[in-house]
């Protein structure tokens, strides 16, 4: 039977003390549990013409339980007892340290489940609730052992998420003259040159690479283990943690190279003015020697040569020598073969992803 | 002074497991590195693509393939160092290299660059 009652309050009335005493708690208890439920603020008795000061009543402590995984903490709130329709606000905050030193607080929130995405860290947590925003009750106990939020797995990523490295290689192929072919892996310098590889915020300058006896007409993905490449035949086999993707090739197909067939031009004083293609070669990957046949000349010597899709199509002047005769023919040789249809070569610095070729990118 | 193979088995070793013979470069200018690897397992016919052992490795020479790239890359590296030196510029070094090319001098004791040292006109 509750202490307010006719009873006690006639008792209360005729002067008995401990009637009084039992009387005057239950109402305070029963104004205490008002307050706190619908969250009035009391007012402290005063003396005198002191103005009567609120007493702001503050929400017990609260308890908060937070798991990590899969680069997130998942944050659950419970609730105080005794508490009957009034509003909580949580404020949850987190640090590295135990004893929350530089404290990161998040807004308030009635909210008593949420998640908090922070891959690769280990934090404290601790929560206090508050019914008018501005005066909390006591922080949470703190926890001894930091929550690991994990690192994000790829199963939990969009399908086509495009990945946060990228890198600048260049991955080719060429027949190596023995029965097979090498991939080459290089900077843009060109082959023999190392190439910078960005995760993230970080650039490492990776090395070049010659990979020998290559099975002609194979494709092939190229990676890095962090010691040295690993070249497999299919793009999961690169795909491991902490293999680092460089590139795919469409190995070269086995065959011969057609050399290209060259005249000389000569001026009525026998200097070399020009070299003429006469027909363009196929399958060439590097320049091809040429040496003049002639009993009367010395002295010329080819410029530069330039190739596009396996052929020949210039030669520049160079030395003009002197004395040619226009009998005087051209010797060529040498050239690498570059493939039949199938071979080719992919590029880096594609943002991430692993693309075969398309054929598009020229001399193989 | 430039490129060679890296010492120690970890730098020039096979992998039972893949069957590659392993061996890196490096260069001890600019720390460099170049990784070859041989292949010494199965091969496939080039037609019809049908795997089959390769049943003879002699023709492989893995020497050759060492000093064929050594060439490729010593090349590289003199045609870089004939640039620098015509254009009077530095060039980046190993930080933990000792070896200075010739007619280069490091910029001061604890820099990477080496600089061509500047040659006397001739008049």
């Amino acid at each position: 039977m509750s202490s307010i009652n006719p009873g006690t309050i006639d008792s209360a009335a005729k002067g008995n003390a401990e009637a009084m005493r039992t009387l005057l708690n239950a109402f305070s208890s029963q104004i205490q549990a008002l307050a706190i439920g619908t969250g009035v603020q009391l007012l402290e008795p005063t003396s005198g013409a002191q103005p009567q000061t609120p007493v702001t009543p503050t929400p017990p402590q609260v308890q908060i339980s937070v798991t990590g995984a899969n680069g997130a903490y998942t944050i659950a709130i419970t609730p105080p007892p005794q508490t009957i329709s009034a509003t909580l606000y949580y404020e949850v905050s987190f640090s590295t340290s135990s004893n929350f030193g530089n404290p990161t607080i998040l807004p308030l929130t009635p909210s008593t489940g949420f998640t908090y995405n922070a891959p690769g860290t280990n934090l404290f947590w601790r929560v206090r609730a508050s019914f008018d925003k501005v005066h909390s009750g006591a922080f949470s106990p703190a926890g001894t052992v930091a929550v690991s939020a994990g690192l994000q797995s790829s199963a939990a990523t969009e399908n086509a998420n495009v990945l946060n490295q990228t890198n600048h290689a260049t991955v080719d192929s060429q027949d190596n003259g023995t029965g097979s072919a090498n991939v080459r892996v290089f900077g843009q310098a060109g082959p023999g040159f190392m190439y910078p590889a960005v995760k993230g915020s970080v650039e490492t300058i990776m090395p070049s690479a010659t990979i020998i006896n290559v099975p002609f007409s194979s494709n092939q993905v190229v990676a890095h283990d962090g010691s040295m490449y690993q070249v497999q035949p299919t793009l999961p086999q690169v795909l491991a943690d902490g293999m680092t993707p460089t590139g795919s090739v469409s190995v070269v197909g086995s065959g011969a190279i057609t050399l290209p067939t060259v005249a000389l031009v000569l001026d009525v004083s026998g200097h070399v003015i020009d070299w003429n293609i006469l027909t363009e070669g196929n399958g060439l990957t590097t320049d091809v020697t040429l040496a003049i046949n002639t009993t009367t000349g010395s002295g010329a010597t080819p410029g530069a040569q330039t190739r596009a899709g396996g052929k020949l199509i210039s030669i520049a002047t160079g030395n003009p020598g002197v004395g040619y005769a226009p009998g005087d023919t051209v010797m060529v040789g040498g050239g690498v073969f570059s493939g039949a249809s199938g071979g080719g070569q992919a590029i880096g610095g594609n943002g991430g992803r692993l693309v075969f070729n398309d054929g598009t990118t020229g001399a193989g | 002074m430039s490129w060679g193979k890296k010492a120690g088995h970890e730098h020039d070793h096979i992998d039972g497991r893949t069957g590659t013979h392993f061996i890196r470069l490096e260069n001890s200018v600019t720390g460099g590195q170049h990784e070859l690897h041989i292949r010494l397992g199965v091969d496939r016919c080039s037609h019809c693509k049908r795997p089959f052992p390769k049943d003879d490795l002699g023709a492989v020479d893995p020497k050759a393939v060492v000093a064929e790239a050594l060439a490729m890359l010593a090349a590289n590296h003199d045609a870089v160092l004939a640039y620098a030196e015509k254009h009077g510029i530095a060039v980046k070094a190993a930080t933990h290299t000792l070896s200075v090319p010739e007619g280069y001098r490091r910029h001061s004791n604890n820099s990477p660059f080496v600089h061509p040292v500047k040659k006397a006109l001739v008049k």
